[in-house]
């Protein structure tokens, strides 16, 4: 039907979903060895639609989440998992402690015996697995117990290209042609108290220092240093937080007070000429009424701002998500699986997350 | 300017003559090049756009122009007005209106038409129709691509 030349066809694909588009890998070669260039891919990274996809890290998978919100109240449906292919000498089950991901590439940590990472795209089916060799007593003996955000992965801004890193506190490792190490700064004046989050190359975590006073943490990827900035109000040792990106483009944080019902959720954009950030307070979702009232909220997400929708996961009495709605007036609530091996402490707590997949190759 | 300088006729491929404000045409950077090297008179023939397409194309600028005072409109408004310009188009005439997006070089056109095929093509099927993709893989070979999946992210 089309006699459109292969520029114009390109022009379209570029326009389509990478996972619209990972479909049509195995239907043609052309198409195939297309989706795997590096030029094709930078396009289409710029003009495809941004598909949010929400994941879980939980029981040591990625899991894929369905919320439909069509419906009242909404329905939670856990789907497929991140099936990582180890090659050898990786070739058994592996358990994944942490993840973060930034343009579609997503960085998983195991823990082995030492720290396993696997950076990977799942649209290209590419993987790549980085044993950490530090020499580090402390990092090998970190067995099942890891610190929060031990890696963190970015990019650097640079005229033509971004490049990609992986921080490790302390090192860095240029993902460009070899993998080498190179000194980070070392700042060892905060505690990181979550997951860390990436926007637009960036990583955010919530952190707080030796008198207790909680901030967003940033690791600038391209001036490569640390960076404070301001939460919407003060944070107390006992209140619940989860920081998490929305649509790429904001950073949201949810915030309950530990005698509090209520959940508040804020969200800022972050422009690069402002020193510090300017939070906006989206909406507020009150548990009084519903049967979450005594959450320990570990992780949450803004699911959608106009219907004032939120979702987050609770630890106490075993781990649940809620999605919740319209101030609470209604609720879906679901199981997570516990994983057997998995303690209760905060380093296994499940972690929501949106990811957008793209075509971006490892580089 | 007298208002026969302000005014240029565009001639289709089928010989049909649109007379439309110089400002108008000017998004094409095709007719800007034209009319600055001034190679043309008033009439400029276009000999890859049919009558039927160029019509739609005059729309789309008319919309698009800032003409008198006529460019105030929102941008949620123009947005409202590109889908509802592209939604009732078929996929033949969206191919045309890409031809013709890209031979009289108007970039946000290209981007809408572009977009609107790569919304309404959904399924593999659609893909290798709309675009006339032959599977040309053994069954072979696409076993090893599936084996190198690592997410089906079924929808």
């Amino acid at each position: 039907m089309s006699d459109l030349p292969s520029d114009l066809v390109e022009e379209i694909l570029y326009r389509v979903p990478a996972t619209s588009l990972k479909r049509l890998r195995t239907t043609c070669k052309r198409w195939n060895a297309l989706f795997k260039d590096r030029r094709f891919a930078e396009k289409h990274f710029l003009k495809a639609p941004k598909q949010s996809h929400v994941l879980m890290l939980k029981a040591a998978k990625i899991y894929a989440m369905n919320i439909d919100l069509n419906v009242v109240p909404p329905s939670i449906n856990f789907k497929s998992t991140l099936d990582l292919k180890y090659s050898r000498p990786y070739s058994k089950q592996v358990n994944l402690v942490d993840v973060c991901h930034c343009d579609g590439l997503l960085l998983c940590t195991t823990t082995d015996n030492k720290p396993l990472l696997c950076i990977c795209n799942p649209c290209l089916g590419q993987t790549r697995w980085i044993q950490v060799e530090t020499g580090d007593h402390k990092i090998q003996s970190t067995r099942y117990s890891p610190s929060y955000s031990r890696f963190a992965l970015g990019y650097e801004s640079k005229q033509t290209c971004r490049s990609y890193k992986i921080l490790m506190r302390r090192w860095i490792w240029f993902a460009s042609n070899s993998w080498r190490a190179l000194n980070a700064p070392s700042d060892n004046s905060f505690k990181i108290r979550s997951r860390g989050v990436s926007l637009k190359g960036n990583t955010y975590w919530l952190a707080c220092d030796d008198i207790g006073n909680y901030f967003v943490l940033s690791f600038d990827f391209t001036i490569k240093r640390f960076r404070r900035f301001s939460l919407p109000q003060t944070l107390d040792h006992s209140d619940y937080r989860a920081l998490s990106v929305v649509r790429e483009e904001e950073l949201s944080v949810l915030i309950k007070s530990n005698n509090s019902s209520e959940v508040g959720i804020w969200v800022t954009k972050k422009d690069d000429t402002e020193t510090d950030f300017s939070w906006s307070k989206s909406f507020v979702v009150d548990l009084h009424h519903t049967a979450c009232n005594d959450v320990i909220v570990c992780t949450g997400l803004l699911i959608d701002e106009e219907k004032r929708v939120a979702l987050f996961c609770k630890v106490s009495g075993g781990y649940k998500v809620y999605v919740i709605g319209k101030d609470g007036k209604y609720y879906t609530e679901a199981p997570v699986p516990r994983y057997e091996f998995f303690s209760n402490s905060i380093y296994h707590w499940p972690f929501i997350f949106y990811y957008v997949p793209s075509l971006v190759p490892i580089q | 300017m007298s208002k026969s300088e302000k005014k240029i006729v565009l001639k289709s491929l089928d010989n049909e003559a649109f007379e439309v404000e110089k400002a108008v045409a000017l998004q094409s950077q095709t007719i800007w090049v034209m009319c600055e090297d001034k190679c043309v008179g008033n009439e400029i023939p276009l000999e890859n756009v049919t009558g039927q397409i160029l019509a739609k194309v005059i729309d789309y600028c008319k919309k698009h122009a800032v003409v008198d005072g006529d460019g105030d409109e929102s941008s949620e408004e123009l947005k409202n007005w590109d889908t509802e310009f592209t939604k009732n188009m078929d996929q033949s005439t969206l191919f045309n209106m890409i031809l013709a997006a890209n031979y009289l070089n108007i970039k946000s056109l290209l981007n809408l038409t572009c977009q609107a095929v790569a919304d309404k093509t959904k399924t593999i099927d659609e893909f290798h129709t709309f675009l006339n993709i032959e599977n040309n893989f053994t069954p072979e070979e696409e076993a090893q691509i599936c084996q190198e999946n690592l997410w089906a992210f079924d929808d």
